[in-house]
């Protein structure tokens, strides 16, 4: 499956739209049935982030949503360009996300962020 | 999907039913409620998830917050939880230790 691209305003009622696409993505690059409902939490928590960054911030982009079938993984790029800031809105929100994903990394700069994770197909 | 909320009294405390999804966009219509319950005194409080689908951080934070609130005037918090999909998320943040889960609301209200 080529990689598909969703972006979302950075509205939270949209957080809701991107764990569905999530899920449904997962399930048709062949996740394990069992881990869809981690996979639509974990997206819906970086993008949930995202979007209080980008609301943080005065300049209302979209947050993008990545995802990839690599044939062995199913990858999610969740990205904000909001600038660093000072504290993560959300802790709780990243203590899920490092439970849910097998493979998590969490990238912050002034020029936004990035959460990208990783699920092995089944 | 939307959330559904309802306030009762039952048992000496306030039971809170909700239904649907608690995320980042409906759990501050969840805050306003126990808020509200909070504010008029009322500080023996249990929150029934049996109906909900979904539950993330931001619903997480919303448990807390009241937990807090309610300690303050030596209240408790006590949720209903009966699917693991939502038991899940507390037992990933340690949260199934300082808020009291339980199967059903007659056991939170004993």
């Amino acid at each position: 499956m080529p990689t598909a691209t969703l972006k979302i305003s950075p509205l939270t009622d949209q957080v809701r739209l991107a764990r569905l696409v999530a899920g449904a993505a997962a399930r048709r690059c062949g996740v394990d049935e069992g881990v869809i409902d981690e996979v639509r939490l974990a997206v819906g928590e970086a993008c949930a982030r995202a979007v209080l960054r980008q609301q943080q911030h005065s300049d209302l982009a979209d947050i993008v949503v990545e995802m990839e079938d690599t044939d062995t993984h199913f990858d999610v790029r969740v990205s904000d360009d909001a600038p660093n800031q000072p504290a993560d809105p959300n802790d709780l929100a990243l203590a899920i996300i490092t439970s849910l994903a097998p493979e998590c990394s969490v990238e912050t700069d002034n020029l936004g962020s990035q959460i990208a994770l990783r699920w092995p197909l089944s | 999907m939307d959330i559904t909320i309802e306030a009762r009294e039952a048992g000496g405390r306030w039971v809170v039913d909700v239904g649907g999804e608690v995320d980042v966009h409906t759990a501050p219509e969840l805050e306003g409620v126990l808020s509200a319950l909070v504010e008029d005194g009322n500080y023996q409080l249990v929150v029934d998830l049996a109906d909900v689908d979904f539950l993330d951080s931001t619903g997480l934070g919303v448990l807390v917050k009241t937990l807090k609130r309610v300690r303050e005037h030596s209240g408790s918090l006590a949720v209903v939880t009966t699917t693991d999909r939502i038991s899940k998320v507390f037992r990933i943040t340690g949260l199934d230790t300082a808020i009291a889960l339980h199967d059903d609301v007659e056991s939170a209200l004993d």
